[in-house]
């Protein structure tokens, strides 16, 4: 519907646009002709003034009438063919080159005949002077004369019909303009959404008719090559993630038996301590492989959207809490503590999210703490809301996340240049989440972890 | 009278190291009868014959399917079975589980999980009834010169007794249950109001001061309930300290 008004609009601002040029441009040559005509006419004089010349130009002589030099050549100059001048009794007192077949005498009737039409198809002027009248004809077929005659009231009410006039016409350009933008709409319509549904990565199939129909063929050919795109990548993508299912898989039964054989081992009374150990540091390496494939898994099935998110509803906090009490329970060192610090806020923060994913998350950043600070360190989780997100902080003592992996995220740049597997899927599950993983540099000069979660679809109780 | 290390154990896995070693892990941990068969129909043999207490499943079987063999062993017996497969995904969970399996173990796991586990679930199929398993402290619980009867509600000692409310008992049986691990504000706030923690920290803390001041010798200085800061209640169990 926006689309449709904004068409509408273009489209009716167009139309006034060109109306008023059309009209500009008319007033203006308008405008022009008056200039050019009132310039020819303040060297030549009016009609009126030029008849009025010549008729005083006369000048009777023992019974005769004799036109001066400069009325002959007015008449010339106006390019007059002939002329006469009747007394009050019709009879003709002055002539000049009167063609012979013209009477010599003229009845009421004849004058009232000639006087604003033709006499003889010889287009005429009449002036009277002096109780006399002056005829002049013009060539014939040089001027068209037409009789304009209308009510007075119809003049009177001319300004009135004039603005109703106007308003129609604005109101039959609108109309029209409206239609045709509707009928531009109409037409354009499919074509938009197809484009809508492309930019969605749906297939669509456009009518190919009317204005549009040139390019709606090219869009949906340009929708099937995308398609046949988009399923090659789903099926390489599908491929890849089938793949290393499939490879993570084929190790699982091997490492179990390095796993189970290596634990033995361990405990074996028989071995000596060197070999004992040597069991142990196998079978460390084992757990640390398997959870490298779980890692390895995950994180291609996030990259190809393989990972369904099981929404649930839950609490940010109660989630931290419960992932930190776990790490207490499952035997923390003595030299590591885990605060958390959120407000009420905070508290009765209730959000969807796959809990699953995001304890994975929490898991990771603090098992990371945890992995690269042997010797101990105190973790700071903080939760607060800004604006529209959740903000989780996560500080600890020791030395953080190291500058470069944070500059090259910080960035933006490409997660190919981040080899920790750990903070590639601590970034993918937040991005399902619709957030981001950013790493702020802290008061201690470190770089600490912070998670971006929407707030959007949370609710407060 | 049988026991728990005298319940026969069946593995059926088509691989022969693999299944010899789980073989080995069991025995060592006391099972006295592990058996072993590498196919669908040598595990359905081997199953009528041996009647065994326990079966440990692989999904992916040379001939034929874990989730196959599964119905076929359940409608014979009502026999616990866990799945020991190198499937991870979690639909091939979801479904193993949602057959009725007693439990999904995933490869590779740690030889104490395997005990575990199996161990718990030959204690809740067959010794939860008799009580040769179940703990004694589930009825009793005794903190120091004070004893808990969860089925009275009651703290006795020195011949003085103590009633305990509703509420004030289900926090303890909650924290008992996970003695010796921190319990949640929020689960324990679940277990008893089957609501959030938000808005009952008040009522928490005060329902805690009460126990403690049945409980504890010394209440301002609590030797059982302790607090994890933060984070919720840890019953102690053994001497252990945050």
């Amino acid at each position: 519907m926006k689309s449709l008004f904004r068409i509408v609009r273009r489209y009716t601002l167009n139309a006034v646009l060109i109306t008023l040029a059309i009209l500009s441009f008319n007033v203006g040559t308008l405008i022009f002709i008056s200039y050019n005509v009132g310039k020819e006419n303040e060297k030549t004089g009016t009609l009126s003034e030029m008849l009025s010349a010549v008729s005083q130009g006369f000048e009777e002589q023992e019974g005769k009438y004799i036109l001066s030099e400069a009325g002959y050549e007015t008449l010339k100059e106006r390019e007059y063919e002939w002329g006469m001048l009747l007394n009050p009794e019709g009879e003709i007192v002055w002539e000049w080159n009167l063609p012979e077949e013209f009477p010599r005498k003229y009845t009421l009737t004849d004058v009232a005949g000639f006087t604003r039409w033709y006499f003889k198809d010889y287009p005429v002027r009449v002036w009277g002077e002096d109780g006399n009248l002056l005829v002049i004809g013009m060539p014939k077929n040089s001027t068209v004369k037409l009789n304009l005659e209308y009510p007075y009231d119809s003049i009177r009410s001319l300004p009135a019909l004039i603005k109703i006039f106007l308003a129609l016409n604005l109101f039959l350009l609108l109309l029209v303009a409206f239609w045709l933008a509707f009928r531009f709409y109409r037409s354009l319509k499919p074509v938009a959404e197809g484009i809508d549904a492309l930019a969605e990565r749906e297939y669509t199939v456009v009518p190919e008719r009317g204005v549009t129909k040139e390019l709606a063929q090219k869009l949906n050919k340009a929708s099937h090559i995308l398609q046949i795109q988009e399923e090659k990548l789903q099926q390489r993508d599908d491929a890849r993630t089938t793949w290393i299912a499939g490879v993570s898989h084929d190790i699982r039964t091997p490492l179990a038996l390095i796993l189970g054989i290596s634990d033995e081992l361990s405990a074996d009374p028989g071995l000596n301590e060197s070999q004992r150990r040597s069991a142990e540091h196998i079978k460390n390496q084992s757990l640390q492989i398997r959870q490298l494939i779980a890692d390895l898994n995950l994180t291609s099935k996030l990259e190809y959207n393989a990972q369904p998110l099981r929404n649930s509803q839950y609490g940010p906090a109660a989630l931290v809490r419960e992932v930190v009490t776990e790490y207490y329970n499952s035997g923390l060192d003595e030299t590591y503590s885990i605060q958390i610090h959120s407000g009420p806020k905070e508290e009765e923060l209730r959000l969807e999210g796959d809990t699953a994913l995001l304890k994975r998350a929490l898991q990771n950043v603090i098992g990371n703490s945890i992995r690269h600070n042997p010797l101990g360190a105190e973790i700071d989780i903080c939760l607060k809301t800004e604006k529209d997100m959740l903000i989780w902080d996560f500080i600890d003592s020791g030395n953080g996340i190291p500058g470069r992996v944070a500059k090259l995220v910080n960035q933006n740049r490409q997660e190919a240049d981040i080899h920790i597997m750990g903070l590639r899927i601590v970034r993918q599950i937040l991005t399902a989440h619709g957030g981001k993983l950013t790493f702020p540099m802290n008061g201690k000069g470190t770089y600490g972890v912070r998670f971006l979660l929407p707030l959007k679809g949370g609710y407060s109780f | 009278m049988m026991n728990l290390y005298n319940s026969k154990i069946l593995i059926i896995d088509d691989n022969r190291e693999l299944g010899e070693m789980v073989m080995r892990i069991l025995k060592r941990s006391g099972y006295q009868t592990v058996l072993w068969a590498g196919s669908c129909i040598q595990g359905m043999t081997v199953f009528k014959e041996e009647q065994p207490q326990l079966v440990l499943l692989d999904v992916m079987l040379p001939d034929g399917d874990g989730f196959s063999l599964f119905r076929k062993i359940r409608d014979l017996a009502e026999t616990p079975i866990l799945f020991l497969s190198a499937k991870d995904e979690d639909n091939d969970r979801l479904f193993g589980l949602g057959l009725g399996a007693d439990d999904y173990i995933t490869k590779p796991f740690l030889p104490q999980e395997l005990i575990l586990r199996v161990g718990a679930v030959l204690k809740r199929t067959y010794f939860s009834q008799g009580m040769q398993v179940a703990p004694a402290r589930e009825e009793r619980l005794v903190l120091g010169k004070r004893t808990v009867s969860f089925a009275d509600a009651t703290v006795s000692w020195e011949g003085k007794s103590v009633s305990l409310t509703a509420k004030e008992l289900q926090l303890l049986k909650k924290l008992n249950e996970n003695r010796g691990n921190i319990v949640t504000f929020d689960a324990l706030c679940f277990s008893v109001w089957g609501d959030p923690y938000y808005g009952y920290e008040n009522t928490l803390m005060v329902h805690i001061r009460h126990l403690r001041e049945k409980i504890e010798e010394n209440p301002s200085s609590p030797q059982w309930i302790l607090t994890a800061r933060g984070l919720g209640y840890r019953l102690a169990g053994e001497k252990k300290s945050l």
